[in-house]
């Protein structure tokens, strides 16, 4: 039941009262009411309340991707039937711009390389750090030692 | 490798008081130098190696930089969008990081070679400043928060198994 804004904050120094905003109470005691009271409805096997929390139809969270941004101020939610169309129409535009832009008939070798390259550059650089992580844990002796 | 050995002499002066959260940026200069180094050097012996001439005039120089300058933006292009389809096939939901790569770095290739390149033949176009300024607006803007948050759960993690505190 973690708060959901800024959680880059969590588990830093900057994990303090004073981040708290205004209202996260409030929202964290509605979740545990709602927890509760699902807990003691009859849709549980420790039901024994008369009145369970009626059955509300719900978009599954697993059908939908979410995301904040700014620090919170931007939430996205859009569900995976639209990002298919909307990744589908990307990789449209994409291969569109690609064929207009690229000379593919002379320049095929520079651009097949790059495009590999991207993929070896990111597992380079895990390598590398990983290869630093390790320098300083076995020969130095002193894993995370900032 | 001077990251490393400023590291080494630097670790007999450590004491107990320099832990972990009070300089929790320090592994960005720890880890970031390595990572960046093993991209060079794969970019400079398995791409750049086997574009360029080890013998150029300075007009195919700048043309063969040209060149390489293109091909990793449309590389990156094509990577982003990729992993895009991929990972969103499997069900990922954190694709959208993916997507917002891709959008930033056609909207750069579309601002360079539509607009601030368009002048110059296709053979010839490099990459205008200002197009690496727009490929990082979306992902500074959306992606980083994103990116946080998946790598937070590591850290959580990590911090237990440090067994530290703050």
């Amino acid at each position: 039941m973690a708060l959901i804004q800024n959680s880059y904050n969590y588990h830093t120094r900057l994990d303090t009262f004073s981040a708290i905003q205004p209202g996260s109470v409030q929202h964290m005691g509605e979740s545990t009411l709602s927890l509760l009271e699902y807990f003691t409805s009859n849709l549980t096997t420790l039901g024994n309340s008369p009145s369970p929390t009626p059955i509300l139809p719900k978009t599954p969270v697993s059908a939908l991707i979410f995301f904040s941004a700014l620090g919170g101020k931007l939430f996205i939610v859009y569900t995976r039937r639209q990002a298919t169309i909307i990744y589908t129409l990307l990789a449209g535009a994409v291969s569109l711009v690609l064929w207009d832009r690229v000379d593919w008939r002379n320049r095929k070798k520079a651009y097949l390389l790059s495009a590999v390259g991207v993929a070896g550059s990111v597992l380079s650089g895990v390598i590398g750090a990983n290869l630093g992580a390790a320098f300083t844990s076995l020969v130095m002796g002193r894993a995370m030692s900032w | 490798m001077s990251t490393l050995f400023f590291l080494f002499v630097a670790s007999d002066r450590v004491d107990e008081e320099f832990r972990r959260f009070r300089h929790e940026a320090l592994p960005l200069l720890v880890y970031g130098p390595p990572a960046l180094l093993g991209v060079v050097l794969y970019q400079y012996f398995f791409v750049s190696n086997r574009l360029r001439s080890p013998l150029t005039t300075v007009t195919q120089d700048i043309a063969e930089s040209s060149l390489l300058e293109h091909s990793s933006l449309v590389g990156l292009n094509i990577y982003y969008t990729t992993f895009m389809l991929l990972g969103h096939a499997l069900g990922v939901g954190s694709s959208y990081l993916f997507a917002i790569g891709s959008i930033g770095s056609l909207a750069a290739l579309c601002v360079n070679d539509y607009l601030l390149q368009r002048h110059q033949p296709i053979h010839e176009k490099g990459l205008n400043l200002v197009s690496y300024l727009v490929g990082q607006v979306l992902p500074i803007m959306l992606g980083v928060e994103g990116i946080i948050g998946f790598l937070v759960s590591y850290l959580s993690v990590d911090s237990k198994k440090s067994g530290s505190h703050y």
